[in-house]
């Protein structure tokens, strides 16, 4: 079973008012993906259901660095926030939920977000983001970025809006300019899926494709099945990662296993029954039936009210499978498991690096600007620079600006004699090339 | 980089200047030689004369205060205050001395 599969139903059970079983359900997803960004969204909408509003808040940050656009986190935000009478920022976010409904809308959000604003549709204002964000999903990334450059100019911390300059960059091929995004978005949102992907494309076409697919496994721990990996990649015509196999995982344990192990006739009876049932938790999303087990699990009418008289906490009390690991209290409490840091450290990337990779690429306007950027940092080490600069030298349609260079970096670092050499050299290449 | 720019500006405009090269000493040198070949012709002068101060200095002349050569049509001199340095390059009959004192007027304002 998909972990997709089980998030789906523990939407349906959340959307039809059993938010304990959608508890329930999230935390068998978080038990085997502490990271799962819908899980977690689940669990943040279950627990703002029941009124805890500071664990939901705790999920919704993650949800939130995860998956920026995500407009049901930006709604529940400003719902909460609503709630505790802050209504500056319930509004902003309400705005924020509203600017990134997707196509076709969801009205319910809509309407929520719409009463939080106090405004009628037709009284919202149509936001250099939202143009963003319109054109880049009607195909015209250029017109996006223009949008989007003025709507950062507006609101700078704003990290959906950055994704959708960055994304648009990148369908441009600026990846460059893109991977300078990517790198102010993990500032601020160090799970962010949807730049992980990006960087770890620009990675992979550098050249460094281990590296990228490294980083794309670490967006696996987010997004197990790739959902917006495969979406993004999928705009490419070739590209060098490799998205894994969805993993499965163990159906979540039935809720009244006892009762089934007294009777396994009733229990059947009972599975019928529950497949007979109207209620929509029983189908997957796309129409395909769940497997027994899983609709066992989902099916409220059954099994929501001997929920809440057997298993008050949100925790499985039916045994479960050695392959599920309990949720550890850092994750119950919607903390990453693993250091914050750790995303955005692996995104390192030297500029010595990046210069060879360029040249590697024959991007000489690019690398010839990186190599200024390196020749005129203090913190990178004279030896590194000498050698970068040689090598590039070495490549005749940059030899000659690289041997200027190499000649003001020794003046630089004070070795007239061996700057004269690199001069007479740039001034040999000059002459060559006007011959 | 600024003061550099400025000090090249205020030395290009004194009158018989030729061409001019100006830099601090840890910086690169910045010019404006009209008549140069190629690019690297500022920082050719400049390190030639960075060369010649160590070797001045390595057999124990001291510290260079001011270079001048004489070609068959140009003449050229280097001149030291403190930290900065400039070169200009002047007409073979232009007044040297009285562009010796300007230059290090100048170097001296942004010492």
């Amino acid at each position: 079973m998909l972990a997709s599969e089980v998030v789906a139903g523990a939407q349906e059970a959340l959307h039809t008012g059993f938010d304990q079983k959608a508890g329930y359900l999230a935390e068998h997803v978080i038990s085997r993906f502490p990271r799962h960004a819908q899980a977690r969204l689940v669990r943040a909408l279950s627990a703002e259901m029941a009124g805890e509003f500071d664990q939901a808040l705790d999920d919704l940050r993650f949800v939130t660095s995860a998956e920026p656009l995500n407009f049901q986190a930006a709604l529940a935000y400003a719902r909460i926030f609503r709630h505790r009478d802050d209504e500056p920022r319930a509004k902003a976010e309400a705005l924020r939920a509203v600017e990134l409904v997707p196509q076709p809308p969801d009205y319910d959000v809509l309407e929520t977000a719409l009463e939080i604003l106090g405004l009628d549709g037709a009284a919202l204002p149509i936001t250099p983001a939202v143009f963003a964000r319109i054109h880049l999903r009607s195909g015209w990334p250029g017109t996006a970025i223009r949008y989007a450059v003025r709507a950062i100019d507006d609101e700078p911390d704003r990290v959906d809006i950055r994704l959708a300059l960055a994304e648009s960059l990148w369908r441009l091929n600026r990846l460059s300019l893109c991977e300078e995004q990517c790198t102010i978005i993990f500032d601020r949102a160090n799970d962010c899926v949807r730049a992980a992907v990006m960087l770890a494309h620009v990675l992979a076409e550098r050249g460094r494709t281990a590296e990228g697919q490294d980083l794309l496994d670490r967006a696996g721990e987010i997004d197990p099945e790739y959902r917006e990996g495969r979406q993004m990649l999928a705009q490419l015509e070739l590209h060098r990662l490799v998205l894994p196999e969805a993993p499965q995982i163990d159906p979540p344990p039935t809720l009244h296993s006892d009762h089934q192990r007294a009777s396994d006739t009733e229990s059947q009876q009972q599975s019928v029954h529950a497949a007979d049932a109207p209620a929509a938790t029983l189908d997957h999303p796309d129409g395909r039936p769940t497997s027994p087990e899983m609709a066992v699990g989902l099916d409220p009418d059954q099994h929501g009210k001997r929920l809440e008289k057997t298993a008050p906490a949100p925790v499985p009390t039916a045994p479960v499978s050695s392959t599920i690991q309990a949720p550890s209290p850092a994750t119950r409490l919607g903390r990453n498991p693993d250091p914050p840091e750790e995303l955005a450290e692996n995104l390192t990337i030297t500029q010595i690096d990046w210069a060879r990779e360029l040249i590697h690429r024959a991007n000489w306007i690019e690398a010839e600007r990186v190599i200024r950027e390196i020749s005129s940092d203090t913190e990178v080490s004279p030896d590194d620079v000498d050698n970068l600069l040689e090598e590039a030298a070495s490549h005749e349609t940059i030899a000659a600006v690289c041997w200027q260079l190499l000649g003001d970096f020794r003046m630089r670092t004070r070795r007239p004699q061996a700057a004269t050499e690199a001069y007479l050299r740039a001034t040999t290449r000059q002459r060559e090339s006007s011959d | 980089m600024t003061d550099a720019k400025s000090i090249l500006d205020d030395i290009r405009m004194l009158e018989g200047t030729g061409g001019a090269v100006v830099w601090r000493s840890g910086d690169a040198p910045i010019g404006d030689l009209p008549e140069a070949a190629s690019t690297a012709a500022p920082g050719l002068l400049s390190s030639s004369i960075g060369s010649m101060e160590q070797v001045a200095e390595a057999v124990g002349l001291g510290q260079i205060e001011q270079l001048w050569f004489l070609t068959g049509n140009q003449q050229c001199l280097a001149v030291r205050v403190d930290e900065w340095q400039a070169i200009i390059v002047a007409a073979r009959d232009a007044d040297i001395d009285r562009l010796r004192d300007a230059v290090t007027q100048r170097l001296q304002t942004h010492k």
